[in-house]
Parts: structure tokens; sequence; C-alpha cells
């Protein structure tokens, strides 16, 4: 028994000066994040508030369900650097931007999917190809996702609702400092942050010998695996996209990436695989009526000039501006009769390429 | 379930206190008893099912065997084996989940053998509870037991606040309290200080902790890029890192018992105060060294059978403590120096005292034991001796490299976490990269700062019980609301890469 009825109320009185305030503060905390809701997760961006918008993993799913569009974009980080208002002017379409850094075809399948549930029409759908990606485990996906964003669990909010980088970083600071506020025709751009030229691209390139050629059963086992591992992704992650929407343009293109990109496959005698799937996915794809498949990879004049990349695959905004140019134009496109040529030209041109006199030239 | 969770603090803890306090108000004891048992058997089971099965099936066969000590009394031989058993059994199981890859990976390198390793998962804790039961059967064997019921036994064991990380609780501690009527009240006081040292411990986990941690793993992913300085600022952050992340996981074990009117054992009393390493492990984990005191070092002989044999069990002692902390040759290594180190305090006691009592000195006696301790603590996360020692290579500079060099430019943005960027920013200091490098050391001056010359936990929910001044509840909230809100984060990595 308390023998002094004061203390036990000073008791009464600390336990509820801490209840109180944070009860109330934890409720201002989440008044906030779902008022502003810089992910989108509750509702459309709030006009006026000077949004930042710069993690796939976190907004992607917010940007899918509450943007207006009638396109998307998807791809891998070479897929980023298209500006939105380029898709307008170009294709005549409203484009929402979902790419995955580091794409695995499930982590393609995963953003189509974002976009397919929302309940919009697609008019149009523009992908980027990553081979060396498509032979993963069809349930591989790059970076762990932040489930609590992408389910309709309500519970597990609480992740997205009491989080410190939610409201220091995408709300507090932006509020105080609108420099930070994200161009939403830039929005996951990563091209102005980054150098141009010869010596970055060949920073990042150790020079390796050639290795012995492989020989012949092996390189045909080789080639069979990769098929195959190509085939189940086809199967489980990259048809149904298609099929799900037969009325939607599906423009599909292979980007340029820098022919020091292909040094490692040659010198390690691999590009016979990498030709094989590349050739194998075109003939999937050209089944489909609906899809319009594009070959950038051997437009030898922008791959051969380094000013265009920061390193052996990211390259600059015209470059991009260039591949979406071209897509509208109906430039580079495959078509069932050219694309096994034409696919097997740029695999004689990376193996015959003078890797060479690009080291020699750094010295 | 962590204590540092969403779904413990938003719905586990509210559950257990009002289904506890309200099944006892209710005049239904064993109920609440039953209810809490149910509940630390959630807590654990939420980690994994299989890990449940192993901690019930360890609770039951000892306290079979506490039976059989109990109710058939056997003496003489009989007593002996059925002791040895419990042993066996309770060491076994450690040592099996433990142990037994590490066995094999040992006598894969020395005899050069291929045995497979098993992979086997260690259930969380199992250390803690087996050391727990094992005191448990060893009183038993020695009548030092009471007539417990199951259902006591089951929750001193389970306990969900000690269960996976201590304190280590002995029976004669805990289950009292378990059938005092007394404490089946909420108490304001205790609920009070509860409160606060369960924050308190919260916030040394997540806003300090885990801040160190960040940089410790990356320091240890790219132990081959570091340069002298990088290695330490990881070998200090990795020895503030183990303490705050321990000893708040202490108070807040502490703090939880108390809010339910159980009191546990201290486990840390400032241990970075100390100069010695004797005084370290007065202060540094005292339930461990209890429980290695009763029922080892006193029964090797303790310091009763002259100079050498106390030497001898000491290293006894910390060998087994390092082989009890992993399995690893960097656990046992870590262990023996620490020995080495108490032996030496013996043999050096008085010199040593006459240190301690000159300031100078006990400067450099603290900077010395300070040194040693968090050396030795590396070695203790490499986990082999090896890897431990490739990494303390760092301090050195490589030949024709310069000895201080900048961190890495990956290393500086673990530490820059908003607290103490607008800290820098309020102090004009400039981010650039002696900015960065500021940073680093301005967390760990701050962190050794706190260490030094603030109220540990214990002192500060002594105060608050003492004099609850509705003032102090505003500091504590607020650390509550911060490391809240910090539980959850946005993970970015460094992903720009295809």
């Amino acid at each position: 028994m308390y023998k002094d009825r004061n203390k036990r109320n000073k008791y009464a009185g600390f336990i509820g000066t801490m209840a109180g305030i944070v009860l109330a503060l934890c409720a201002a905390v989440a008044a906030l994040v779902i008022i502003v809701d810089p992910f989108f997760h509750y509702h459309a961006p709030l006009s006026g508030f000077p949004y930042i918008i710069d993690d796939q993993l976190t907004q992607n799913p917010g940007i899918a369900k509450h943007f207006e569009y009638d396109s998307i974009s998807i791809g891998s980080s070479v897929s980023v650097n298209f500006k939105v208002s380029w898709f307008d002017e170009l294709f005549g379409t409203k484009t929402a931007k979902l790419p995955y850094n580091g794409a695995y075809p499930k982590d393609i399948s995963n953003a189509f999917k974002l976009a397919d549930k929302s309940g919009k029409d697609l008019k149009a759908v523009f992908w980027g190809i990553d081979i060396a990606a498509y032979s993963a485990d069809p349930e591989e996906i790059k970076y762990p996702l932040p489930e609590y964003l992408y389910d309709r669990n309500p519970l597990n909010d609480v992740f997205y609702v009491f989080n410190k980088d939610v409201i220091v970083k995408y709300i507090v600071e932006p509020y105080i400092n609108k420099a930070l506020e994200t161009d939403k025709d830039e929005y996951y751009c990563s091209a102005q942050y980054f150098s141009y030229g010869r010596s970055r691209v060949l920073s990042g390139v150790d020079q390796i010998p050639k290795t012995a050629l492989t020989a012949p059963e092996t390189r045909a086992q080789n080639i069979s695996d990769s098929l195959k591992r190509l085939e189940v992704n086809w199967e489980k992650n990259l048809r149904p996209m298609i099929e799900s929407r037969p009325d939607t343009i599906v423009y599909v293109y292979f980007p340029p990436r820098s022919v020091l990109y292909w040094y490692e496959f040659r010198q390690k005698d691999q590009m016979d695989t990498v030709i094989s799937e590349e050739k194998k996915l075109a003939e999937l794809l050209l089944a489909y009526d609906n899809v319009k498949l594009y070959y950038f990879e051997d437009d030898t004049d922008t791959i051969t000039d380094f000013d265009n990349y920061n390193d052996t695959v990211h390259f600059s905004f015209d470059v991009s501006r260039q591949i979406l140019e071209k897509m509208a134009a109906g430039e580079d496109e495959l078509t069932a009769e050219n694309y096994e040529e034409t696919i097997d030209a740029f695999g004689r041109f990376v193996n015959e390429y003078d890797y060479d006199s690009l080291f020699l030239q750094s010295e | 379930m962590l204590f540092n969770s969403y779904i413990f603090i938003l719905a586990f803890l509210p559950i257990t206190i009002i289904g506890y306090f309200g099944l006892n108000r209710l005049g239904r004891t064993e109920a609440a008893k039953v209810f809490l048992l149910g509940m630390s058997f959630w807590f654990y089971g939420y980690f994994r099912l299989s890990y449940l099965a192993i901690l019930v099936m360890s609770i039951v066969v000892n306290y079979l065997l506490f039976l059989i000590f109990t109710k058939k009394d056997p003496s003489g031989k009989k007593r002996n084996a059925v002791l040895i058993a419990g042993l066996v059994i309770n060491i076994g199981t450690l040592g099996f989940f433990k142990y037994l890859d590490f066995i094999f990976e040992s006598i894969n390198f020395v005899f050069g053998a291929d045995i497979p390793l098993t992979g086997i998962l260690l259930p969380l804790g199992i250390s803690f509870f087996t050391f727990q039961q094992i005191g448990f059967i060893v009183d038993a064997y020695r009548g030092e037991t009471e007539n417990y019921k199951f259902i006591d036994y089951a929750l001193f064991v389970s306990f969900f606040p000690q269960l996976v990380a201590g304190p280590i609780v002995t029976h004669a501690e805990l289950i009292p309290q378990l059938k005092d009527p007394e404490r089946k009240r909420i108490k304001a006081d205790n609920f009070a200080a509860g409160l606060t040292s369960f924050i308190l411990g919260l916030s040394k986990k997540i806003l300090l902790a885990d801040v160190f941690a960040k940089a410790v793993d990356y320091a240890w992913n790219t132990v081959e890029l570091l340069s002298p300085i990088d290695t330490a600022l990881a070998v200090l952050s990795f020895y503030l890192q183990i303490y705050f992340d321990f000893s708040g996981y202490s108070d807040m074990a502490i703090g939880l018992g108390k809010m339910l009117n159980l009191d546990l054992p201290m486990n840390f009393d400032s241990p970075y105060k100390s100069v010695t390493i004797r005084e370290y492990w007065k202060r540094w984990h005292m339930t461990l060294t209890a429980f290695l005191t009763k029922y080892l070092y006193i029964p090797l002989g303790g310091s009763r059978k002259g100079k050498v044999r106390t030497y001898l069990n000491v290293m006894i002692v910390f060998l087994v403590s390092g082989i009890w902390h992993g399995a690893g040759t960097g656990y046992i290594f870590w262990g023996l120096f620490h020995g080495a180190g108490m032996v030496f305090c013996r043999i050096f006691e008085k010199p040593l005292k006459w240190m301690e009592s000159h300031k100078i000195t006990k400067a450099l006696l603290w900077i010395f034991n300070t040194a040693y301790v968090a050396v030795l603590f590396s070695i203790f996360r490499g986990e082999s001796l090896g890897k431990g020692i490739e990494f303390l290579k760092h301090l050195i500079p490589a030949a024709g490299h310069s000895s201080f060099a900048l961190p890495q430019s990956f290393l500086l943005p673990m530490f820059q976490t908003y607290e103490l960027n607008y800290a820098l920013k309020l102090l004009h200091v400039p981010v650039n990269e002696y900015g960065g490098l500021i940073l680093c050391i301005g967390y760990i001056v701050v962190a050794m700062a706190i260490i030094l010359f603030a109220p540990n936990v214990r002192q500060i929910t002594a105060k608050v019980k003492e004099k609850p001044r509705a003032v102090f509840a505003i500091p504590v909230a607020l650390a509550l609301v911060w490391s809240f809100v910090s539980l959850s984060g946005i993970s970015t990595y460094i992903y720009y890469n295809f």
C-alpha cells in the first residue's frame, strides 16, 4: 500500500505526461505522413508540395496507383533517363516511369503488374532489355521490396507512417529547402549526376587476356542452358505481360551499351551465348502483333563515342532522347525477316572490334 | 520477436501488460502465469517455430530431472549420475546446435578431412537458457531448490524479457517473485521506472548501437580496402556498438520485468569506466560473471588452492566463457586474453591499486584498459582468429602509404545520421571530406562522453523511482518517439550498377 498518496499521484503524473506526449507526437507524425504521403501510398501528390521522387523501390507502387498516365516505361537503370514530356511529345502518351535498377525479369514483371492492377488503360509499354539479366532465376529480384508499400495490409503501414527517413528526408527537408524538389519531368533520372568521356568509361574496365576458345560441345551446352533459363523467364514473367494486354503496344528496345561493355564477353568467348539469347528473345517477342522491337546495340557511331557514356553501360540524356525519337520514327526496327541477320552482324562487330587500341590510346 | 519492433511495442507489450495484470486483478493468478508463459512462447516462437519446440523440450527434460532429484531423491552415485546426465543433455544440446559445424570445420582443417557441414540453425538464446537450466540442475542436485511447480519453472526459463539475451536469472531470484502476491498488482512506481529503463535501452540500441553497427559491418565487408584510420574507427565503433547493443538490451529486459513487478538482476554497471580488466568483469555482463563464479570457478577451487591453481582456474573460466560466446577461434582467443588480463591484475594487484589511486596513472590505466578491451573485441567480431588478425593488421600503414588517409568515402555515410548532421550544421562545421571525418569522430566522442560522464540507465531509473517529476517524462517521451520512428528507414542500396 502506498503510504504517500501524493507520491502515487506523481507517478501517475509522470506516466500520464509521458503517454500524453508520446500519443500526441505519434498522432502528429502519422497525420503528417498520411496527409503529405511522399510515397503516394494513399493518394496522388498534393499540388504545391515539393516532393522528392528518387527511390524506385518505395515510390514505384504509389506512382502506379495514383499518378495519371496511359503508358509506362519499364526496365533497369539504363531506362531511367527519359524525360516524361518526351513520351508525350513523340508518342502522345502520358507516361509513368517504373524502372527497377538492376532489374531481373521478375522485377520487370513486378513493374508491369503494378500498372496492370491499377485499373488504368495502357496505350503503350516502353521496355528496355538487359539481356545479361534474363537468364536469372525466374523468382529472383534484384533488391528486397518494402512489402508494406506493395500490399493492402493497413497494419504494416506503421513501417511507412512512423519512419524517420520518410519524415525527415521526404517531408521536412524538402519543405524547408524547396530546391530539393524533384522536377516531375525528370524523376528517377540520374544522367545529370555523372561525368562522361573515355577516361571515365575506361576507368571501370580492367584489361583481361583472351581465354582459349570454348570447345564446341561446351559452347553448345552453354548456349542451350542459357536459352532454357531465358525461356523459363519468358514463360513465367514476360509472356504474360504481353498477352494480358493485347491492345497495348509494347515498344521493346535493346539499348545501346558502349562497345566496352561487350569487351569482357568477347575476351571470355561468351558472345555466342549472348547473341543466341538475343535472337531467341527477339523470336519470341516478334510472334506478337502488339510488339514493336528495336535494336540500338549496333548503333556503332553511338557506342564507340565515349562522350555518350559515364560508364560502360549508362548513357546520356541525348542518347535516351535518340532512342525515343528512333522508335517514334520506326527506325532500327527488328522484324521476323531481319532480326537474325542484324543481331548476328552485331555479334561479328563485337568479336572483331579492336579493343586493344582503346587501352593503348588511354596510356 | 525483437523488443525494437513495431509489433512488440504496439501489440505484444500492451496485450501482455493488460492480460497479465487483468487476470491477476480478477483473482486468476495461475491463469495469469499461464498467460505470461503463452506470451513468452509467442515471443520466442515468432523467430521460428522449431526454436520454440527446442525450448519446450529443454524445459520439459530439465523439469523431469528436477523431479527425479526432488521426488525420488537419489543419493550417492545415482545422484551423481542424474547430475551428469543433466549436464550431458544440456551441454550436448548446446554443443550440437552451436558447435557441431565448428568441430567439423576444425577437424577438416587439422586433419584434411572432408566432413560435410550440417548448416544447422542456432536457436536464439540457447546459450542463455541452457546456462540457466544448468545452474538450476546443479542447485537441484545440491538440494538448493524449492518445490517448484512446472508453470513456475517453465516461466522462469522462458520469461520473455530475459529469454534471448539475459540477464541470466537464477531460480532463487525469479520464482519467489512469480509467487509473491504483492507483485501481482500494477504498481505505478515500478511501471514508471520500468518504462523509463525500457525506453532508454531502446534509444541506446536504435540511436547509437545501430549507427555504429552500419559502419562496423561495412568495414568488415571491405577489410582489404581499410586504411589505418578506417580500421581505428571500426575498432572503436564495434567497441561502442556492442556496449550500447548489449547493455541496451539488458536495460530493456530489466525495464520490461520491472513493468511487470519482476526484478531482474543488473547486468551492466558502466563497464567502460573500468581501469582494469578485473574491474571490467565486475561491471560487464555481471550475471555471466556471477554464474561462472558460482558454478565453475568455486567448484574448481576458486582462490582457495594457492596462487598457481587460482590463475589456472581463472584461465579455465575464461576459456569456457570464450567458448560459450561463440563457436570460433576468435571467441576462444578473446576469452583467453581476458583471462590473461585477469591473471595479470591478480599478479600485479598492489602496483595497480597504487596507479588507480593517482589521477594521471589512473587515466593511463583507463586508456590502456580501453584499448585492450577494444582490440580484443575486434578479434571477437572476426569470429575466427585469422579474420580478426587480418582486420587488425590494417591498423598498421602499408609500406609506402601514409598513416593518415581520410576514411573511405563509403564509410563516412554510415555516420551521416540526421541527428549529427544537423548538430554540425548548427555548429557551422563544414560538411566536406574533413567534415565527414569530424562526423565520425564526433559520433564516437559523443558516445564516449555519454558512457563516461552521463548517469547510466540504472541510475536514471532509480532517480525516476525516487522522484517521479513530470518534467523528467518529457525527454523520456521524446526519446521513445525518436526511437520509434527510427525503427523503420529507407534502405539506400548502392545500386547504380545496371
